[in-house]
């Protein structure tokens, strides 16, 4: 069944511009260009997924989102913001926004988002882990809801999709990987995942490195990172730059 | 003069004290700096640069990876060292905790700072040249001195004994730093890469001195956000994990929350009260409103100092009547 969008911005050109961009994507959208205008038709309609400007006069993105939990919508939601600071997006966050996405942004950006929102809400709260795939031994440090590393016996380091990740991608159809002796930087794209439904998500990095092996398996077979994320489909092996360091970003599962 | 190969041998051979083989290779444009190596002379603006190698970390608080558009460079006409920052100019998207920050590499926006922080000792000094392309070169004074992240994992000594005889000196210049992170606020510019190694300290004056300029962020108040990493390092004495907190403290096993996490970092503690008992609870307040269950953030960097110059006056107080 089509989901539905409500798109809620005071520009009527970021209206367009989001309608444009989700043309492919089989949804039903609904722009209207007021918070009030969102509320009203959330009273009367159910939607997938709210997309809403933070800035907007009257009744602001935050505020929106709290009336609109208050009219039982369960609705995952995106934020937008061409003025974006970190106070607003923990606000968003802790409101249970899906993600707060900063203008401009791409059609792959926005659509990459809107396609994980929409797995998101499909799945409801429940855990996304597949039964019976294997967990190496060794700690997996995270990327939160992208990517994970593991320090291998030799200090080198695995790295690949955090399930988080995987369980909004859906299934996956191809890999663009490094080469081998790739630099990579921490927190840095570094792989370009192509779903079945056709839209490419960008993986980032967890830790800084050469890439000094690419998972061949992965490259035959993609739905091995998705079937077996944290053991036989991770994608890169890396020699770490800084990794006593840059451990410390990341989160230890 | 300038043309004159024998007096760039003879310049970088005294300079160097080694000797220079072949013919001098002269870069009047520096757009292609990969092809800029050791040995290779920049001129810009008619002054001669001796190209040393490329910058790593450590000695400038880059990456460790060479940035090959940061150059080592000694001036042959007055035999003073340099850091020549090339033009690079790139976009990216990096995660950082829970956010997607788009950042933008500019050497004019370095520029800029660097012309407004001209004679502020609080800041990296440089000027700025062009090159025959028109590319603005960052010529920046070396600092010699330890970053404050090595520097504060040197101290080999407990946290107590760290917060008691090196904290309220540590605390009292960054404060120092921060006033100058708010200077550059209140006249329309950011710092953009505030981190720990962005932070050297002197070895001459122990004063602390900002470096690296050339980046900006999207999210407006992501330098002052930053500053609260920063706050978290010199108090934790380096960083504090949850996973070290407890191995550490066994006892803590269990009393933590998600909101005593780091907004940036989700597995840092920056509730670190808990873990350390003896830091004034009004620090750890100030700690509190970088974490992930305030309530309460900050708006501006004044807001922030004000904060920290009570706690340093508090620690001092303590420090005479104890």
């Amino acid at each position: 069944m089509s989901k539905r969008i409500l798109v809620v911005d005071d520009e009527v050109v970021v209206l367009g511009a989001v309608g444009k961009a989700l043309q492919k994507t089989d949804c039903t959208i609904d722009s209207v260009t007021s918070a009030e205008e969102a509320l009203d038709l959330l009273r009367r309609t159910s939607y997938d997924l709210v997309i809403t400007d933070l800035m907007m006069p009257g009744v602001d993105g935050l505020e929106f989102m709290l009336r609109a939990r208050a009219t039982g919508s369960s609705a995952q939601v995106i934020m937008l913001t061409g003025y974006p600071t970190i106070q607003t997006a923990l606000k968003a966050k802790r409101l249970g926004a899906f993600d707060y996405v900063t203008k401009p942004f791409t059609k792959q950006e926005l659509v990459s988002v809107v396609v994980r929102a929409l797995r998101k809400g499909a799945m409801g709260s429940a855990e996304a882990g597949s039964p019976g795939t294997q967990k190496p031994a060794g700690d997996l440090y995270f990327l939160p809801e992208h990517s994970w590393a593991r320090i291998e016996p030799d200090k080198t380091v695995r790295i690949g999709m955090a399930r988080a990740f995987t369980s909004t991608v859906g299934g996956v159809t191809e890999f663009k990987l490094p080469k081998e002796n790739d630099l990579l930087e921490q927190g840095r794209m570094c792989v370009v995942v192509r779903a079945e439904d056709g839209v490419e998500h960008h993986l980032h990095s967890p830790l800084s490195g050469r890439v000094i092996e690419v998972n061949q398996l992965v490259l035959r077979d993609p739905g091995l990172a998705v079937r077996d994320p944290e053991g036989t489909g991770w994608l890169l092996r890396l020699a770490a730059n800084h990794l006593d360091r840059e451990l410390y970003n990341l989160m230890l599962q | 003069m300038l043309s004159d190969e024998g007096w760039i041998v003879h310049q970088a051979e005294l300079l160097t004290g080694e000797p220079f083989s072949g013919r001098p290779l002269v870069f009047e444009d520096t757009t292609n700096f990969m092809y800029i190596d050791r040995g290779h002379v920049i001129d810009l603006e008619s002054e001669l640069f001796l190209v040393r190698g490329n910058e790593k970390e450590g000695q400038f608080g880059l990456k460790k990876q060479p940035k090959f558009w940061v150059k080592r460079a000694i001036s042959l006409a007055s035999g003073r060292k340099y850091i020549l920052k090339l033009v690079y100019q790139e976009a990216f998207k990096v995660q950082v905790g829970l956010f997607q920050v788009t950042c933008v590499r500019s050497g004019e926006k370095e520029a800029q700072v660097l012309k407004r922080v001209r004679g502020d000792q609080r800041f990296m000094q440089g000027r700025t040249a062009r090159d025959s392309h028109g590319n603005l070169v960052r010529v920046i004074d070396i600092i010699e001195g330890v970053d404050l992240l090595n520097y504060i994992y040197s101290l080999n000594i407990s946290h107590e004994k760290y917060f008691r005889e090196f904290f309220p000196s540590i605390l009292s210049r960054t404060i120092q730093a921060f006033r100058a992170i708010q200077f550059l606020k209140e006249n329309g510019l950011c710092h953009g890469d505030i981190r720990n190694d962005h932070i050297l300290i002197e070895r001459c004056t122990e004063c602390f001195r900002w470096i690296d300029f050339d980046l900006t962020e999207d999210f407006s108040d992501f330098d002052l956000w930053s500053l609260g990493n920063i706050l978290h390092c010199i108090l934790g004495k380096g960083f504090v994990t949850f996973r070290d907190a407890i191995q550490q403290h066994p006892e803590l096993s269990g009393r933590f929350s998600n909101d005593d996490a780091s907004v940036f970092f989700p597995h840092r503690v920056m509730n670190l009260g808990k873990v350390y008992p003896y830091l004034p609870t009004k620090l750890n307040q100030v700690l509190l409103r970088f974490s992930a269950g305030t309530q309460s953030c900050y708006s501006s960097v004044s807001q922030l100092v004000d904060d920290l110059l009570e706690c340093s006056a508090a620690l001092e107080g303590a420090s005479a009547a104890g």
